[in-house]
């Protein structure tokens, strides 16, 4: 019985937990914190691909919210799946994005680093 | 198994539960249809108290619904349609980030685009690629030989 009691308060310590609002918060921190560190950089291109792909994982932080909260109740049917993967599609893509440019990112600090 | 025993196994959805509750105020199902694609709670003072009502659109036409003044159930009226109106938020939401997307992703390009040429890449869609017989400049000649 206590036993019970225990995973029932710690089942809502966890659902209660404000943890994915800490957790948005935090990463949009560190976001900004990436478009400053892009904007000190002397590198012109450089900068521009720190600050632009800034811009595209604050965007994809946005479509995790939302998505996250669409999937957070299971479809009443298909045509109202439907009407969600396009977005899922365009979260894919934006992630592919985010990942093209943060390799052209790091290329180009490793091309700026060397002597 | 039969239609009306498959009818009773069908999953009580929060909306559902929602639309009980709105009943249960006095909601009629078109109303709480209406309230389904629009509809919210206003506060206004009258002699030093706040009144609640519910207001939104039937058939073209304002209704408006008097809550009382208790704000706890204003409150819950407010949550109540809020997750009413929940599919229909996130619809929203989904449409203005799919624009968002599309300007962003143009916007990267027109930013990017003088610097890559400069250092000898294009875009080829939304990938970033050294074209045949061109060196790219921004590094080792390695650099850029494969698509990123």
């Amino acid at each position: 019985m206590e036993e019970e009691q225990q995973v029932t308060e710690a089942t809502q310590a966890v659902e209660n937990s404000p943890e994915s609002s800490d957790s948005a918060v935090a990463r949009e921190q560190r976001i900004a914190d990436y478009v400053t560190q892009s904007l000190e950089v002397g590198d012109p291109f450089e900068a521009n691909v720190g600050v632009v792909n800034a811009d595209l994982m604050l965007l994809a932080l946005r479509y995790r919210q939302v998505l996250g909260d669409a999937l957070e109740q299971p479809p009443e049917n298909l045509a109202e799946l439907a009407e969600i993967m396009p977005s899922v599609d365009s979260y894919v893509r934006l992630v592919k994005q985010v990942d093209r440019i943060s390799q052209l990112a790091m290329k180009l600090k490793a091309a700026n680093a060397s002597p | 198994m039969p239609r009306q025993e498959a009818k009773e196994y069908r999953q009580v959805t929060e909306v559902d539960e929602v639309a009980a509750d709105l009943e249960a105020l006095g909601l009629g199902s078109e109303e709480i249809a209406a309230l389904r694609q629009q509809g919210f709670v206003t506060g206004e003072v009258r002699v030093g108290r706040v009144i609640y009502k519910l207001r939104f659109r039937l058939q073209g036409r304002q209704r408006v619904r008097y809550l009382g003044t208790d704000a706890d159930k204003a409150d819950c009226v407010e949550r109540l349609i809020q997750t009413l109106q929940r599919g229909r938020r996130i619809k929203k939401q989904l449409r203005d980030l799919n624009h968002d997307l599309t300007e962003k992703l143009g916007e990267t390009k027109r930013r990017l685009e003088p610097f890559l040429d400069r250092a000898g890449l294009k875009f080829h869609g939304m990938a970033i690629r050294n074209p045949r017989g061109r060196n790219a400049t921004i590094a080792q000649p390695t650099i850029m030989q494969k698509e990123i």
